[in-house]
């Protein structure tokens, strides 16, 4: 059913799409898991597979880690209350057979399946989720996802065994969506009430299709598959149990030790191909997966309070007309990836493409910079009551972008510095409020990312400007349930933030993972996060 | 001169000193293209007449990268060696000259820094003063004043004892004139040699630092961060490490050739 | 005999007693070097280490990160924090990396093993390769081959080891298919970064026994063998190996120094667990505890090294001491210039 280039298209196709997308898709009906395996072997030829991974993950707890990678190995080890169907973005039951939300947003009731068990044998209870979400929000910061998800916690009401609520103090509209990641997975009685210290680096219990072997930092985690899983969501092509019985994650920090430990055959999948590398693994011996990330593209963020260059909208407007998001994609995207063409990525739920505002004209961008005053120096860089038309874009990745950027800029007399540092030193310019632009993406699911990172009252802190319309539109749509209504917000929210230059997009990143073409059955979640249950190799 | 030609090793390592140092002051009349223009159309090609080095992903003359690159280099190889010599050369003369408990603290502490692995040491200056040439420079600079120290003071005890000095002192002659007509001079030739062999590995120092990431920033074509920038294209570029890789080695086994020379082995 | 055997005793101990001293009192500079080092740092330490865990999800509002200092115990002085963390290495107890939450102890004892067999690996393929070298040139009855011969090894020194290493795996691992590239999971796989830091290892070992041998070599004794038709190999490893191989040994620690900052680049290369890139990894998350931890673990290592080098030295040859300490003092000098 899925040669690898079909996969490859299938993954990349734009999900936004999807128009009347019921995010609460009110009681579902508890049907059981459905296979749609057909005539496929549902076997595999091997027991044990490697995968590696890009980076230590550091803390292997799912609830806690902000980490793809750790997300990625906890994703198989925890079930979740619901799952989300990664085409339609639909919610479908997992954990859960039925599940409703209240229309203030502020109330959902949960009813469980009937017969989960966690891997240490205890039963699967209202109570168990009850403490999961306790533990969880008492932990705030220090699991900054789950925090998010959980914004506006109250508590869990246990009605019986298998029917609870979770209530919130004000609308909460990503927490569905967020009980259907890792993240809010659920674990054991055990793990919950475990430090969170221990749960980082022994690992969680939970009722997922693997648990935990092993994890030993920089170096390795292990997984093994356990006998006697049965409820796996509807997604899913088989049930029972995962296929392979070890998935070994080596750590491999080196793009070019991970794509040769895969050519020689030291490695069954590795994450992160390097997109210059694809063509290598497009075609023979080797596949390549790849989804496109959800959420805010790769681009420039401004803080308007720290340099008077880049509080002048006419420089924004230029730097939106100078760049050509094309050659940027051509340049140093995965190849088939979209160019960037709005606040959100184009496989974003609510994505409406803001293509023709953010067109490249050069001559456009020269003009408006003379006419807003900046006339060009004899260094080529254009300047302003002896003020030079530079400023710092302060990143911790995407480099290559920058620099075509940079090249891009340059030609039109504006001069752009880069400041490539690392994570920390990036958060702490947030913190300070010490930059002129940022350069990031912001990776969730939910259109809420362009809260996250515009919203001048989000405790994230990142774009600093001055737009009341855009700020009343964003907080709007976080708490409306009817889904219409806010889609409509985030078209708007969109519009404003490309109308005003609160952003300049650059590049749609895309998860793009290779293996040996004997591998079947990976899958990509929602989140362009990776499913496991159903992998295993061919002979 | 003479010297040059009978030995084929030193002229052809005095060449290469000469053009690096060429490149770092007129990298214009070296480099063939732009060093952060990119041609779009032409990434990722192979050596060529027209792209000696080749070109890499965003269409750069990698050959005309490594010419720029050579000013921040070397510069910061030199940076560092000025400091390792100004800084050991300061706490040697203190410690030979003033002597008893101070010097026993200052060589024990130089004793420390001998201890503790050079990149280390570089590694945590550079967190600190941040990521960039000049912190690279002052790290690598600390991690090589130790052993200038250590020099230093050698030759400061060797000469305040000399019997010329001695007499000097009684003579009335104050600490001033003898630092600089006696001990300066004869401190000068060892701490030249060693300051001439430390060029060679204050550059493999910064590279290696560059290479780990803590050097200039983007889209600075430093030696080392050239080399790492190639890492991800082994398999499909192999110029793009290999060739900045090579000029690496060779400038590196040039200079620490005429450092021997300077050092007077053979 | 017994006033003997007391004056032995006292002997002993003013000659272990100095070396004790600077053993505790490398350890103890180390240990405040870094500190101060780490403390004069602009950056706030916290974030950068939250944000290894955190990702795009960091925190970065005032009041949460008050909260945060707090629990993490940053919030005291930096006379407090100097004599709790110092008493607590004492005790050994390294204290818990802000960046991933693990023990420190912990986290090195972990690293250590991955490090230590690519250390010792190289060290003995470097030895064996200059001392084969030596031989050669040793026994070599043309000068322009012992000439060639000697110019090998500063080859060595000049290549820097991200450049070797990447040539290695990809002839070895990608190439050849011969050897795994990376990580640490196969045993064979701690052989490339071991080959790629053997070369200046080898080379600085290099200088300070061709240089002795050498010597030997020009010497009277040595012509006179020669002349009563002694073998060049039978007069080698009868006695210039031995007389070379002393003055070699005292660059042990020195070596031990070098090969763990050298790792820091290797670890990297070849995506191996091990001290380099754990303190790599650390100083780019401004993780201070881990950093302390690691400078405390490799002083410590490099003075028991030089300690023991320093007591075996007396102890295999009390005759040739003073001779032997000035040679000794010239060849670390030369090998700390190389290193």
């Amino acid at each position: 059913m899925t040669n690898p280039s079909h996969r490859l298209r299938r993954a990349l196709a734009p999900i936004g799409a999807v128009a009347a997308l019921s995010l609460l898709a009110a009681c579902s009906s508890g049907g059981g898991a459905t296979t749609d395996s057909g005539s496929q072997d549902m076997t595999s030829a091997r027991d044990t597979l490697i995968f590696a991974i890009k980076e230590d993950p550091t803390c292997i707890d799912p609830q806690q880690t902000t980490l793809t990678t750790s997300l990625n190995i906890g994703r198989q080890v925890v079930d979740s209350l619901v799952d989300q169907n990664a085409e339609t973005g639909e919610i479908v039951p997992w954990l859960a057979s039925e599940y409703t939300a209240n229309d203030e947003l502020t109330s959902f009731d949960f009813t469980l399946r009937d017969g989960v068990t966690f891997s240490d044998g205890s039963a699967l209870t209202s109570d168990t989720v009850k403490a999961n979400f306790d533990a969880l929000f008492a932990l705030g910061r220090t699991a900054s996802l789950a925090s998010q998800y959980l914004a506006g916690y109250t508590d869990t009401t246990v009605v019986d065994d298998t029917h609870f609520t979770v209530n919130f103090s004000a609308p909460n509209v990503v927490f569905l969506q967020g009980a259907s990641t890792m993240t809010l997975g659920i674990v054991a009685g055990a793990s919950a009430t475990a430090s969170p210290e221990e749960r980082c680096t022994t690992g969680v219990i939970g009722s997922g299709p693997f648990t935990f072997t092993s994890y030993t930092p920089n170096d390795s985690v292990v997984i093994s598959a356990r006998e006697g899983y049965g409820w796996p969501s509807e997604l899913r092509q088989h049930t029972g149990d995962a296929l392979v019985k070890t998935i070994e994650f080596p750590v491999i920090t080196e793009n070019g030790n991970r794509t040769g430990g895969l050519e020689s055959g030291e490695y069954d999948i590795i994450q992160d191909v390097p997109y210059i590398d694809a063509a290598r693994f497009e075609s023979g011996d080797f596949q390549l997966f790849s989804k496109a990330n959800t959420g805010v593209p790769n681009g420039l963020i401004p803080n308007l309070k720290h340099s008077s260059v880049v509080a002048d909208p006419a420089v924004r407007k230029a730097i939106q007309l100078a760049t050509d998001r094309e050659e940027i994609r051509d340049l140093t995207g995965a190849p088939g990836s979209e160019a960037a063409s709005s606040a959100l990525t184009s496989s974003t739920t609510g994505f409406v493409s803001q293509a023709d505002a953010l067109a490249t004209d050069v001559d456009a961008a020269a003009k408006g910079l003379e006419a807003a005053g900046w006339k060009l120096g004899s260094d080529g860089i254009r300047e302003k009551n002896g003020q030079k038309l530079t400023f710092t874009v302060t990143a911790f990745y995407a480099q290559d972008v920058l620099e075509v950027a940079q090249m891009q800029l340059k030609k039109v007399g504006i001069d752009m510095q880069i400041n490539i540092t690392d994570a920390g030193g990036f958060f702490g310019a947030i913190s300070s409020g010490d930059y002129d632009f940022l350069a990031a993406a912001l990776t969730r699911t939910d259109p809420d990312a362009l809260r996250t990172v515009f919203s001048q009252a989000a405790a994230s802190k990142w774009a600093i400007i001055d737009d009341p319309a855009l700020e009343s539109v964003l907080i709007e749509q976080s708490t409306l349930n009817d889904t219409e209504a806010r889609m409509a917000l985030v078209a708007e929210a969109q519009k404003l933030i490309i109308e005003n230059g609160d952003f300049i997009p650059l590049l749609e990143t895309v998860q793009l993972h290779g293996a040996s073409s004997a591998i079947q059955g990976f899958e990509f979640d929602s989140a362009s996060r990776i499913q496991l249950y159903d992998v295993r190799a061919t002979s | 001169m003479k010297m040059l030609i009978s030995r084929p090793g030193m002229l052809v390592s005095a060449l290469v000193v000469v053009a690096a140092l060429a490149m770092t002051f007129l990298p214009q009349m070296f480099a063939t293209h732009d060093p952060f223009e990119g041609i779009p159309a032409d990434q990722l090609q192979p050596p060529s007449a027209a792209h000696w080095f080749g070109t890499d992903a965003l269409g750069r003359d990698v050959y005309s990268r490594v010419v720029y690159g050579a000013l921040l280099s070397l510069a910061t190889a030199g940076l560092a060696v000025v400091v390792g010599v100004a800084l050991g050369a300061v706490v040697g003369l203190v410690s030979g000259f003033v002597g008893g408990r101070l010097d026993f603290v200052l060589m024990r502490i130089v004793d420390v820094v001998i201890a503790v692995p050079s990149i280390l040491l570089s590694l945590i200056v550079v967190a600190g003063l941040g990521f960039g040439a000049v912190p690279v420079a002052i790290g690598v600079g600390i991690g090589a004043a130790g052993s200038f120290a250590r020099v230093t003071r050698s030759q400061v005890v060797r000469v305040r004892r000399a019997e010329y000095v001695e007499a000097a002192l009684g003579m009335g002659v104050r600490w001033p004139a003898i630092l600089v007509r006696h001990v300066f001079p004869n401190s000068a030739r060892p701490v030249i040699a060693l300051a001439a062999l430390e060029v060679g590995t204050a550059i493999l120092a910064v590279s290696a630092l560059s290479f780990l990431g803590f050097g200039a920033p983007p889209p600075a074509p430093e030696w080392g961060a050239l080399v790492s920038y190639g890492r991800d294209f082994l398999a499909t570029a192999w110029w793009l490490s290999v060739l900045p890789g090579a000029v690496i080695v060779v400038v590196v086994l040039a200079v620490n050739r005429l450092a021997r020379a300077i050092g007077g082995e053979r | 005999m017994k006033p003997n055997n007391d004056s032995r005793a006292k002997r002993a101990l003013r000659f272990i007693g100095p070396r004790l001293f600077q053993f505790v009192f490398v350890i103890w500079a180390a240990y405040t070097l870094t500190f101060l080092l780490l403390h004069l740092l602009p950056g706030d330490p916290l974030i950068a280490a939250l944000s290894v865990k955190g990702g795009d999800a960091t925190p970065t509002d005032p009041d949460e990160l008050r909260e945060l200092r707090a629990r993490y115990g940053l919030d005291g002085s930096m006379w407090d924090q100097y004599v709790t963390n110092g008493l607590a290495a004492l005790r050994g107890d390294l204290g818990v990396s802000i960046a991933t939450g693990q023990n420190v102890g912990d986290m090195i004892a972990r690293a250590l093993p991955n490090t230590a067999i690519v250390a010792i690996l190289a060290l003995v393929i470097g030895v064996t390769v200059s001392m084969v070298i030596t031989y050669w040139a040793f026994v070599a009855r043309r000068s322009w081959l012992r000439n060639s011969l000697l110019q090998i090894p500063p080859l060595g020194v000049a290549i820097p080891a991200f450049f070797s290493g990447l040539v290695l795996v990809s002839v070895f691992a990608y190439g050849l298919g011969l050897l795994p590239s990376s990580g640490s999971r196969n045993p064979l796989s701690p052989i490339l970064p071991a080959v790629t830091l053997a070369m200046p290892v080898g080379a600085i070992f290099f200088q300070v026994f061709s240089a002795a041998v050498l010597e030997a070599r020009a010497s009277s004794y040595v012509f006179t063998a020669i002349a009563k038709g002694v073998s060049l190999p039978l007069l080698f490893f009868r006695h210039v190996l031995r007389n070379a191989l002393l003055p070699s040994i005292t660059i042990l620690g020195l070596l031990i120094g070098y090969l763990a900052g050298g790792t820091a680049v290797v670890e990297s290369v070849f995506s191996r667990d091990g001290i380099g890139r754990l303190t790599v990894d650390a100083v780019l998350a401004r993780d201070g505890n881990v950093v302390q931890g690691v400078v405390l673990v490799v002083a410590v290592v490099y003075s028991v090294v030089n300690l023991l080098v320093d007591l075996s030295y007396g102890l295999i040859d009390p005759r040739i001491r003073p001779a032997g300490r000035r040679r000794v003092r010239a060849a670390h000098d030369a090998a700390v210039v190389a290193s």
